[in-house]
């Protein structure tokens, strides 16, 4: 029935078992089940420097269970744990690379929201990038260099072809 | 019974178009006009069909026949009588269904009301959009048919996805698809000129019209879908780069550059088969997205179900491009430009050349973001994943030379390097803009901004948007003042250069709103019964947490007191919900919106046994009203220019004018 | 029930054989499948003359002004395009290349 899609996609990872016990949509609805209080004494700090940091790591962390949002956004059991964890290492003084790194090292680059500029995900960013840099000297060399000589083919343009109906209804009235 | 006459109906619709393609095809090399005539009845009577079969699965729906599977799978006997109207749309089949149904409807109304001008191309629309309507009814019948049957059958069903029950899912899906397929309409027009060999006069009037109505829609479209992520999935956000989003917006913006192209063929007779390949991949991208959102390729929020119609789609999309491609390869060469020679130079022209670049480059990152997880696994068959923040870094520098082109293009006249009272303009704009920006950074609150680079993109942002709504204005005076101030002159002639004024608007409001996203803040909160914190001049109390009932669902609704610099506020509720369907628990959020940014509140979490204590998510989204303000000015502005009378025909125009 | 499905079929075999019965038949408008420049010149003269007699009745009140405008944009878009037609076919001949 109303598998979500995640789960074919995150197949073979370390939590995939896990998941599959998972509701249809854990990342948007939550679960339900008994109230987890170490969940409601928890809040996300949401300033000073750790909480800029928090924001920032967590931000840029996928959430596992769901499409197109960050840990930071979703509540969903495995986004509320890797906060957790996220947030122990802020406080634990580690910088925004480290902690990603121990993620990307658990879990995969997949795990980033966005694929790392190495390897053969560079291309992700150098192609935009490069249709970005060499689109308007395409665009100067081959439209706007010259005058542009195309062949009609003898087609003449609609004004003119007017202008010789004019006159020749003029001939036709006479 | 009535299930399988409804089949028998979409059976007897697929038969009907093969029909439909065959007779227009044949109408079209012998010019017999009773054969089109009877291909067009073929059309008519597979919309008639087409709509009864709607009919009856909406009569099943209501009477809640759960023999038919696709009736059992999305909807249950709580479900209330409005979302019972929608659970139509709510899976794949029905979705399927409605996009075929629309286009069919659609495509019936293009062939009915076409201009006589166009009668000679009249076969050839009608059988590309039949042979579009042909292949949906046979994975209608094949793969995705709402009309299945189950045995046995069921006491109740297994009830619509909660997420879906909530009213923007009656309008969102409906004006979406109406966008997607009134795509078909200028891509068959294209298809045409191409199968007749050239572009005749009429071909823009009724093409430019369709282009409009479908952006009207689309726009519309993609803004409701945004609206509705915003209050029902409780992240926050509207849009967040999902699949479903991107293949929602690059149709969008396909058909964003089609108009601008239009406007060149209109006023120049140039850039004929950039229009032409523009209708049709607005329209292939359109089914692109359909595809990779429905096959299961890639997963979505919004891809609701996975099906054997993959390996389908993708040799129709296959075959449709390599049959439009190899009739371009021989017909392109007679689409011809009314003038041997042409200089491009600074001009107007030159600028629509650069905004084409500016929104197809952005359509080719949105595509590439997208499609890029897939191909990466594929050749290194490592798992990556793409979201927001690939886009975000992006999309801002296209939107940035999106307004300047929008305001120095405007200001620009055709065949011409001149800008008429250019510096006066821009420096009279610059001083108006000055006031405008101010209000906005200050109501706006940006300079709360803490990191560096998100409060330069917004300063920046908001003074560029300031200057360019001026520019706009400035020309649209220019305008009105070679016009001796005459406005019902103006309003006859230029009516389609206001609504373009307005939607040119509509898009910078929306791009002022969209710089909101630099300063939102947001607070994680734990409260006892009777704390209270304090958040952006916000005081807010909780109460406790009390349950209601609401349509079929349970809520859960924590009380929280409101008020702001003293002055008390109504209360917010933000809640969770249970339906009997399902065991998850969705938000309800709570909702207080201003002009300058809104009060967003979510419940995570509560203490079931007493009601007492509950941790709440509080955000501040800023300018988030801009953005539906933009939706609502910029589809004005798209119905404006469509209901311009004037437009479309140049001959006629140099007919007046001859006379 | 089969009964009903035999009724419908009916119903959109008639609608969709009606045409040929019924209403007008002839050739649709001319398309670029007319490939002699002669046709082509008979049909610009011969849309000159519709043009004529129309503005003609337009003249004596026979027809109404919307209408008069629709025929006269009709007529000179079909002349257009018939133009281009055979400015290109005039066009390929004296080049000596067949399309």
């Amino acid at each position: 029935m109303f598998l979500p899609n995640a789960r074919t996609v995150i197949r073979g990872l370390l939590f995939a078992a896990l998941i599959s016990v998972a509701g249809s949509f854990p990342c948007l609805a939550g679960e339900s089940g008994p109230v987890d209080e170490d969940a409601l004494k928890k809040a996300w700090p949401s300033d000073g420097p750790q909480g800029e940091l928090f924001h920032e790591v967590s931000s840029s962390l996928r959430c596992p269970t769901c499409t197109g949002i960050s840990v930071l956004e979703s509540d969903a059991r495995f986004s509320q744990q890797i906060k957790s964890i996220v947030l122990e290492q802020v406080q634990a003084g580690k910088t925004r690379e480290q902690i990603l790194q121990h993620f990307t090292e658990r879990y995969g680059p997949w795990i980033l929201r966005s694929p790392p500029a190495k390897g053969f995900n560079i291309l992700a960013w150098l192609l935009p990038l490069s249709i970005l840099l060499a689109g308007p000297p395409a665009v100067w060399f081959f439209v706007w260099r010259k005058r542009r000589v195309v062949s009609t083919l003898g087609v003449r343009a609609a004004d003119d072809i007017i202008k010789e109906m004019q006159a020749r209804l003029e001939e036709m009235r006479a | 019974m009535l299930a399988d006459l409804g089949f028998y109906l979409l059976l007897l619709c697929f038969l009907s178009t093969c029909y439909g393609v065959l007779s227009a095809v044949l109408a079209a090399y012998w010019r017999h006009r009773r054969l089109y005539r009877s291909s067009r009845l073929a059309l008519t009577a597979t919309c008639v069909m087409a709509l009864s079969a709607a009919g009856l699965l909406w009569y099943l729906f209501f009477h809640r026949d759960y023999s038919v599977a696709y009736v059992f799978k999305t909807s249950s006997n709580d479900l209330p009588q409005i979302y019972t109207l929608t659970a139509f749309w709510s899976s794949l089949e029905g979705s399927h269904f409605l996009w075929t149904l629309l286009l069919s409807i659609y495509a019936t109304i293009a062939l009915w009301t076409y201009s006589r001008d166009n009668e000679h191309i009249m076969p050839y629309v009608s059988a590309s959009l039949q042979a579009v309507l042909a292949w949906m009814f046979y994975l209608a019948i094949s793969h995705s048919d709402p009309f299945l049957r189950m045995f046995p059958s069921a006491a109740d069903g297994q009830g619509m996805n909660t997420l879906l029950q909530n009213p923007y899912m009656a309008i969102h899906p409906p004006t979406l698809f109406t966008g997607y397929t009134a795509l078909a309409i200028p891509a068959a027009y294209s298809v045409a000129a191409l199968g007749y060999g050239d572009i005749t006069e009429g071909w823009l009037k009724t093409t430019r019209r369709w282009t409009l109505f479908a952006w009207c829609a689309l726009t519309a479209g993609i803004i409701l879908g945004g609206h509705w992520a915003y209050v029902e999935l409780g992240w926050s956000g509207y849009w967040a780069w999902d699949p479903v989003e991107n293949s929602s917006f690059i149709p969008w913006i396909f058909c964003t550059a089609l108009l601008h192209s239009l406007v060149v063929q209109d006023k120049l007779g140039h850039l004929k088969r950039l229009s032409l390949i523009l209708a049709f991949l607005a329209f292939f991208f359109s089914f692109f997205g359909t595809f990779i959102t429905r096959s299961g390729v890639i997963s979505s929020v919004h891809s609701f179900a996975e099906s054997p119609i993959g390996p389908n789609y993708l040799a129709f999309l296959a075959s449709m491009l390599l049959i439009v491609a190899v009739l371009y390869g021989f017909r392109a060469p007679s689409i011809l430009p009314p003038e041997a020679d042409k200089a491009w130079g600074v001009s107007k022209e030159s600028a629509l050349v650069i905004t084409q670049f500016l929104l197809l480059t952005l359509a080719a990152i949105v595509c590439v973001g997208t499609l890029y997880p897939i191909i990466s696994e594929a050749i290194t068959s490592e798992r990556t994943t793409v979201q927001a923040p690939y886009f975000n870094a992006f999309a801002p520098w296209i939107g940035l030379g999106l307004v300047m082109a929008i305001a120095l293009g405007n200001m620009m006249r055709y065949q011409s390097a001149k800008i008429p009272h250019g510096a006066k303009l821009m420096t009279i704009a610059a001083v108006c803009a000055a006031p405008i920006a101010a209000v906005l950074i200050i109501g706006g609150d940006v300079m709360l901004t803490k990191k560096p680079f998100n409060l330069g993109a917004q300063l920046v942002g908001l003074c560029l948007c300031a200057w360019s709504a001026c520019c706009l204005t400035g020309d649209l005076f220019l305008r009105i003042k070679d016009l001796r101030y005459k406005l019902g002159l103006f309003f006859t002639r230029n009516l389609a250069y206001f609504g373009g004024y307005v939607a040119h608007i509509g898009l910078i409001i929306a791009i002022a709103g969209f710089l909101g996203n630099y300063r939102g803040m947001q607070k994680v909160a734990t409260l006892n019964q009777g704390e209270s914190i304090d958040f952006y001049g916000y005081n807010l109390k909780f109460d406790e947490i009390k349950i209601a009932q609401k349509d079929n669902a349970t809520l859960y609704q924590g009380f929280i007191n409101v008020s702001r610099n003293g002055l008390e506020l109504p209360p917010i509720h933000p809640a969770r919900s249970k339906y009997p369907t399902s065991s998850n628990l969705n938000h309800e959020i709570a909702l207080m919106s201003t002009f300058w940014h809104d009060l967003y509140v979510t419940l995570s979490d509560f203490d079931r046994d007493t009601g007492k204590k509950a941790t709440f998510e509080f955000h501040i989204n800023p300018t988030v009203r801009f953005v539906w303000i933009a939706a609502f000015v910029m589809v004005t502005g798209g119905l404006l220019a469509i209901s311009d009378r004037y437009r479309g025909s140049k001959s006629r125009d140099a007919i007046r004018a001859t006379e | 029930m089969i009964y009903l499905s035999v009724v419908i079929s009916l119903i959109l075999l008639s609608v969709l054989l009606a045409p040929f019965w019924l209403g007008r038949g002839g050739l649709l408008q001319a398309g670029s499948s007319i490939n002699s420049p002669s046709e082509l010149q008979a049909i610009k003269t011969a849309l000159l003359k519709r043009y004529i007699d129309d503005e003609l009745a337009f003249k004596s009140d026979n027809l109404s002004p919307l209408s008069w405008e629709q025929r006269k944009s009709f007529l000179t878009n079909r002349y257009i395009d018939a133009s281009r037609r055979l400015d290109f076919l005039e066009h390929t001949q004296q080049s000596g290349g067949a399309l």
